[in-house]
């Protein structure tokens, strides 16, 4: 039976990894971008993303374009398997 | 809405988590599109409008026209795809499979159209009905890559690509003399606001 998870629960974290689930896996998001997209702050949107690294959850990648540091964010392999466990469970609870 | 405060997570709750999830997917998928798709959608289309424009008014003054704006389109293309919002695994893939269409597309063209070749001794010189035919072929093969695209990246490139090729198709049967001012119009404009309307307000 699927379960709710903890991590991801928290909205903006729920947001976070709804938004890296859809992209393709393996591409990565810049880290502005998806900012603008979820309306969040660089502060919390920066602790979000430090406790879902920790977790394993996400793959926070900096580069440089044109000189310039860019952050990308993906969703793992963990991350991509625990999300879709977490709406499978909320979906079971939506049938109950 | 922390589990801690929630659990058990009640029916709406699990609704409202489900449907916030739908929500956030399909605004990021119209973002990326906006960010890294569109803008070059708007580069080729003002290659197309220039072009087809320049080959309506003055034919043969210009013959190196559209190779140099096609080098200018790919490279505008490689920076485009190094400065957009995501990195995909496979976006060097999908240059290299454009080039590698427009290539046989050439080549091809190279062989059924080239006066000298022995079997076509005897045949119709390039006359303005094959260059009109061949103007909608190679207005069409980039369509048709962006159709093939859009079955694995976004979706408005299907209808986009379909779009132009409906378009393309019209101005060669229907649009006698200004056949290329349609093409500059109809494919480049349609490129043009495809992507500008997907700037605007998929962001």
């Amino acid at each position: 039976m699927a379960e709710i998870d903890r991590i991801i629960h928290a909205p903006a974290r729920l947001r976070i990894m709804s938004a890296l689930m859809a992209l393709q896996p393996r591409s990565q998001l810049d880290f502005r971008t998806l900012g603008k997209t979820l309306d969040l702050t660089d502060g919390n949107l920066g602790a979000h993303l430090q406790t879902l690294e920790e977790a394993g959850y996400i793959k926070v990648e900096k580069s440089f374009v044109d000189r310039k540091p860019r952050t990308h964010l993906s969703a793992t392999t963990k991350g991509r398997a625990r999300f879709e466990d977490h709406v499978a469970a909320l979906r079971e609870i939506c049938r109950v | 809405m922390d589990i801690e405060n929630t659990s058990p997570l009640s029916k709406e709750d699990a609704r409202a988590s489900l449907a916030e999830i739908d929500h956030i997917m399909a605004q990021t998928r119209k973002t990326i599109a906006a960010g890294s798709s569109a803008p070059i959608v708007i580069l080729w289309g003002v290659i197309w409008a220039i072009a087809y424009a320049r080959l309506q008014f003055s034919p043969h003054s210009t013959p190196w026209l559209w190779p140099a704006l096609d080098i200018v389109g790919i490279a505008g293309t490689f920076h485009l795809v190094r400065r957009s919002p995501v990195k995909r695994p496979k976006q060097r893939r999908v240059l290299l499979a454009f080039l590698i269409l427009f290539a046989y597309a050439i080549v091809w063209r190279a062989l059924l159209c080239h006066p000298d070749l022995p079997y076509k001794a005897g045949a119709p010189a390039f006359t303005p009905s094959m260059a009109r035919r061949i103007a909608a072929y190679f207005a069409t093969i980039p369509m048709f890559g962006y159709v093939m695209l859009g079955l694995w990246l976004d979706r408005f490139f299907i209808w986009l690509g379909i779009l132009v090729t409906i378009a393309t198709l019209i101005g060669l049967f229907f649009a006698q003399d200004y056949y290329y001012l349609w093409l500059a119009i109809s494919g480049g404009g349609s490129l043009i606001i495809g992507g500008v309307f997907i700037r605007k307000f998929w962001k």
